[in-house]
């Protein structure tokens, strides 16, 4: 299953994102997406106001169909901010979500590098460029399923602890409440009345 | 808390610890040692007859120590469960509660702790938070002076179930305090301690003063502030309260306290801010306002379940905004203040949301987790033409992969959390890991240096803390060299050595190797197998004579953003006292050993095509440029 | 990178022991953990002093007494919960204000150039650096003598006990001045009379304070600016007249206000005891102690400790 992916003509689209002026106010957007256009595979190139916005996704779902994409790089925040948004955008358009590689040109670029916005840019096209190159050997994978146990445990006996542990009891869930101490209770059993109703802590 | 003993659905295991976990979302194993209280949890009553007969009194942690409990005791007379526990360590075997005991025959010295393995989807994290002990601080006198007390022991002297019965009183001498001042930001908002605002202390300062002036109305009860924080409903209100009541208001930290050594009297030193003087204010008691702080075995709790932390100790969530109530790890949640310094409030209401969050998983039928697992490509596998290896199952800190020899080594896919450990350590390349294949890291390599690579530094992050790090280092603005290119993978476990040669091959002026600390590791050991590997090739380049610095290896949390900041401009410096002759000659010097190490490289399958691609990629990259 | 300081603060920050002034919440720690307010000036206030930086209020920084009454004693540092090192951004503070032709208000030490003879003892006794040691015309023929800067000078008299020579002096607490004092009624038998050398910053309390005013005549209390500012020989001269003993009282260790005269007077009458020892004349007369912030009430202890150790030492003889 690793590694083939074929034959078929490599067709890359490659957004990049001005996030308002987060990523806009260092770098010109343009200019990149100028930049990944001349690479080898890309068909389209283009800089967008908001990827992560509606506006954005339906420019990046459009576009796979009237592009006939079958890679797509997202340049714009971390992919701890928005892989999953962009994975289903793609998807929605029936590309396999693992088919989309982001470059991360806001946190690791034009935040880190706002003194020095020439340093910036060429950062910026070099990090689309590696994405633009992993792109080429991304293949499409399946998400694996697994099966769930129904039981649920909540580690500690505090007053978050029971709320959770009740919660998922009432939604029926069987739950195990851990605790350390000989008595659940937590910090908040120990407390005279509690602020701001002076209601008892127990 | 009796709700939670008597809901059909919730099992509560008190005085039980929880000492592995294994599996992942939706299938975790859970071991829990269940401590043994020497008394049979079927036949107690909680009655107390043993504890009325025991002749051992131990300090009652309940009660902070101002109270001696029994050798056999409850917590308090409402814990829940109520059965009585036998503190073994006190306990001298005179056996009077046994006959105390007598017919229920509760009491059994031969009770075992048990161990016990559980089935678990999701798991909520509510281990709480702890105090900080004021006694660090010499200023305040704390364990020195007998009437400077803490938040909690006032918690339990001034309260009508605590050791005195309410009737709150000094230490030294027993009488009922006149005159009490409170200081707040106790360890709080101090760097020498713990940087952050403890969150509810102003408000439990408020809580304590107005129930001891309703107890004792001609009490004089002052509150010693830096600012005062009341930003919940009703809190500003419950604040104008205390100014009606009486209560006394001082802005300005103590900066000390002195005692009167005859009368135990305490002396409190601060400036009134308001008007810019000096005072000294003499008191019967001092109670300090402790900070909020991490639980002391919060090292333990997260390695075991495999959480990172926040700085300072506290769990950290996924996303503080988008996902404050998810673990990094899929299927473990986190509720109440281990998160953070929270109040009841807070807490109660996290509890709910991490139930809900917990629910996402338990209600579905099944759960999808990323494909980003490995592959053995059987072919290549040394061990399927008979030779002795498992150096993929050595690396694996899941036991994911059955390594027979004689068989091609194979990877149990839902085991499998995707570190990419067993395909760097695989001498052989016979290993790939999806969405990581050594073609994609290749040609993402050779992109990022396509141009002047003498003046790039390629920074391997892993996922869960030096990526974090970085990022982090973006949102904080902490400016840093924009010559580095950075370059993703899982885990360090994944770096493998050959992706350090080839960027040295191709010219690169630094290389950095970073992931997670030890303890924070997301794959248990993963870090563990990058880190051996990076000191390999410490001693490889140290031998080969390389500049020291252009290769650094640097654990960085996902909360050290300064620390990612100030690696990458020190590893600029040590590129920038090279001087570029030096540089290039060293390069040039290099290169044939790099190619020879990471000849195997080529073997790989895709590799050929993506270094062709790279050409390519090269060629637009610099022709654009010009 | 490269713009030019531009606000008060930035130039503040700019003096290495400056920086980090922004982190001040005016808690107030500094300015309880200080002694001068409530000994010598009401209006000296660190935490206002940043203020005014931050306003970039520069003429009134200047004017302030705080910025010149810093002692650098650094009392305040380890307790600020923002680590903001107050004496160093105080000593920026200054540092501009001495640029900008401001001159330290504090009374300070003189040397009589007729007496010094060079030798640079008071160099390395002083803590702030104040003293050097320049080549003058004096009485007609070059001589090296010691000048004192005055902006420097905190006026301890720390380097006015160390002369050799007495010839340096500060108005107030000269060798003269200081002696003058040294004088105890005659007392009933059996009565022990006592001489102690008070320095002005180790009782914080006001109640340890108000005590000093409460001796009988048979106890002599000498204030000094600094423990550090005794010589032994006012002890020698102190017991020679008949006194029975003395009794130092100085900062605890780590706490002096100028920084060492805590340590140098500690090593002066451990020496000063030594030396009896050796004379066999030994008989613990002499005494020093180190009195802490937390020390509330010792001052009592000591001298009740010391009254009583005299009257048992002259009944025995």
């Amino acid at each position: 299953m690793a590694g083939d992916n074929g034959n078929e003509e490599l067709r890359i689209g490659v957004y990049v994102c001005h996030c308002g002026s987060n990523i806009a106010g260092v770098i010109d957007p343009k200019v990149v997406a100028e930049y990944a256009a001349a690479l080898p595979g890309v068909v389209r190139a283009i800089n967008t106001p908001y990827a992560c916005a509606d506006s954005g996704q339906n420019l990046i779902k459009e576009d796979i169909k009237e592009y006939n994409l079958n890679r797509v790089v997202v340049a714009a925040c971390s992919v701890r901010m928005h892989e999953p948004t962009f994975r289903a955008a793609v998807s929605e358009a029936g590309l396999n979500p693992f088919l989309m590689e982001m470059a991360n040109i806001r946190e690791q670029c034009t935040w880190a590098h706002g003194h020095d916005p020439e340093g910036a840019l060429e950062k910026a096209k070099d990090l689309v460029a590696a994405a633009v190159a992993k792109a080429r050997f991304l293949v499409p994978l399946q998400m694996i399923k697994v099966p769930v146990t129904k039981r649920a445990m909540v580690i500690g006996g505090g007053v978050a602890g029971i709320s959770a542990a009740l919660d998922l009891g009432d939604q029926g869930i069987e739950t195990i409440l851990v605790e350390k101490q000989p008595t659940i209770g937590g910090t908040m059993a120990q407390l005279n009345k509690t602020f701001p109703t002076m209601d008892c802590s127990i | 808390m009796v709700d939670a003993a008597r809901h059909p659905k919730v099992d509560v295991r008190t005085y039980t610890e929880v000492e592995r976990v294994e599996g992942y979302v939706g299938n975790f194993k859970v071991l829990l040692r269940e401590k043994s209280r020497y008394v049979r949890t079927d036949r107690c009553n909680g009655c107390g007859e043993c504890a009325k007969v025991c002749p051992i009194e131990v300090p009652n942690y309940f009660e902070l120590n101002l109270a001696p409990r029994k050798a056999i005791d409850v917590a308090m007379s409402q814990s829940v469960p109520l059965i009585y526990n036998i503190d073994l360590d006190a306990c001298i075997h005179c056996y009077k509660c046994v006959e105390a005991c007598g017919k229920l025959e509760a009491i059994d010295f031969s009770i075992e702790d048990k161990l016990v393995w559980e089935d678990i989807g999701a798991i909520v994290v509510a281990t709480g938070f702890s105090h900080f002990d004021p006694s660090v601080m010499p200023e305040y006198g704390y364990g020195r002076y007998p009437n400077v007390i803490t938040a909690m022991e006032m918690e339990r002297l001034n309260n009508s179930a605590g050791p005195t019965a309410g009737n709150l009183i000094r230490p030294s001498d027993g009488t009922n305090p006149k005159r009490l001042a409170i200081i707040n930001c106790v360890g709080s908002r101090d760097k020498r301690f713990n940087p952050w605002c403890s969150n509810f202390c102003c408000m439990y300062a408020i809580k304590n003063a107005i129930l001891v002036k309703q107890a004792y109305p001609d009490m004089d009860v002052t509150i010693y502030y830096m600012d005062i924080r009341t930003p919940s409903k009703g809190y500003e209100e419950f604040y104008d309260r205390a100014r009606e009541m009486g209560i006394h208001f001082i802005q300005g930290r103590p900066s000390l306290i002195t005692e009167d050594p005859e009368t135990h009297n305490l002396f409190v030193h601060s400036e009134d801010v308001a008007l810019g003087h000096v005072i000294e204010r003499e008191y019967d008691m001092v109670m300090l306002n402790q900070a909020a702080v991490p639980q002391p075995d919060v090292d333990t709790v997260s390695s075991v379940l495999n959480i990172t932390q926040s700085p300072g100790g506290w769990f950290m969530e996924y996303h503080p905004k988008l996902r404050p109530m998810d673990s990094p790890t899929d299927g473990v949640f986190l509720a109440g203040a281990c998160q953070g310094q929270k109040d009841i409030p807070a807490s109660v209401a996290q509890g709910s949301a991490a139930a809900a969050r917990a629910g996402r998983v338990l209600h579905a039928d099944e759960w999808e987790i990323e494909p980003v697992v490995a592959v053995v490509w059987e072919d290549r596998c040394v061990s399927a033409k008979g030779k002795k290896c498992g150096l993929c199952a050595k690396a694996c800190p899941y036991n994911a992969i059955e390594y027979e020899q004689g068989k091609a080594a194979h990877v149990v896919t839902a085991k499998c959390h995707g570190c990419g450990g067993c395909v760097a350590e695989c001498p052989h390349n016979a290993i790939t890991q999806m969405h990581f294949t050594d073609a994609q890291i290749l040609a993402q390599i050779h992109a990022l240096l396509a141009e002047k690579p003498e003046e790039k530094i390629l920074a391997f992050r892993c996922h869960w803390c030096s990526y974090g790090g970085a990022d982090l280092a973006g949102v904080s603005h902490f400016e840093y060299s924009s010559n580095e290119r950075g370059l993703r993978v899982m885990c360090s476990a994944r770096m493998d050595a050959d992706f350090i040669y080839e960027a040295f091959r191709l010219g690169a002026g630094a290389v950095l190797y970073s992931g997670c600390h030890p303890q924070d590791c997301h794959y248990i050991t993963g870090q563990r197998v990058g880190a051996s590997r990076a000191e390999r090739l410490l001693k490889a380049f140290e031998k080969m004579e390389m500049t020291p610095g252009r290769f650094r290896v640097e654990w960085i949390s996902a909360a050290e953003g300064d620390k990612y900041a100030r690696v990458i401009n020190e590893m600029q410096a040590v590129l920038d006292s090279i001087p570029k002759e030096k540089l290039m000659e060293e390069i040039e010097r290099l290169r044939p050993e790099m190619e020879r190490r990471a000849r195997r490289l080529r073997e790989v399958p895709q590799v050929e095509e993506a270094l062709g691609y790279s050409r390519q990629l090269e060629a637009a990259m610099v022709g654009k440029e010009a | 990178m490269n713009h030019q300081p531009e606000t008060f603060a930035d130039q503040v920050r700019a003096i290495p022991g400056g920086e980090h002034l922004e982190m001040c919440y005016s808690c107030g720690t500094c300015v309880s953990k200080c002694l001068i307010q409530q000994k010598v000036e009401p209006e000296y206030n660190p935490r206002r002093l940043l203020r005014m930086v931050m306003m970039d209020m520069r003429e009134e920084a200047f004017q302030s007494p705080t910025t010149w009454l810093c002692s650098a004693c650094d009392l305040c540092y380890p307790a600020c919960p923002q680590q903001i090192h107050i004496s160093g951004v105080i000593g920026a503070i200054k540092q501009l204000a001495i640029e900008a032709g401001y001159e330290s208000p504090l009374e300070t030490v003189t040397v009589d150039e007729s007496l010094c003879s060079g030798c640079g003892i008071c160099v390395l006794a002083c803590p702030y650096e104040a003293p050097h040691l320049v080549e003058k015309e004096i009485a007609g023929e070059m001589d090296r003598v010691s000048e004192v800067d005055a902006n420097k000078c905190m006026g301890c008299g720390i380097c006015v006990a160390a002369c050799p020579l007495g010839a340096i002096a500060r108005k107030g607490v000269s060798n003269e001045e200081i002696v003058r004092q040294i004088k105890v009624k005659r007392q009933k038998k059996g009565v022990p009379r006592l001489v102690t050398f008070v320095c002005d910053w180790c009782l914080r309390a006001d109640d340890d304070v108000s005590l000093l005013e409460s001796y009988p005549d048979n106890v002599r209390v000498i204030h000094i600016p600094c423990s550090g500012r005794i010589d032994p020989q006012m002890a020698l001269l102190a017991l020679r007249s008949g006194i029975d003993g003395v009794l130092v009282c100085g900062c605890a260790p780590g706490e002096c206000h100028y920084k060492r005269g805590t340590y140098v007077s500690s090593c002066k009458i451990t020496l000063l005891n030594r030396m009896f020892e050796q004379m066999s004349i030994g008989d613990g007369r002499v005494r020093f102690v180190q009195i802490g912030t937390q020390d509330r009430g010792r001052i009592r202890r000591e001298v009740d400790a010391m009254l009583e150790y005299l009257a048992a030492w002259k009944e025995a003889r």
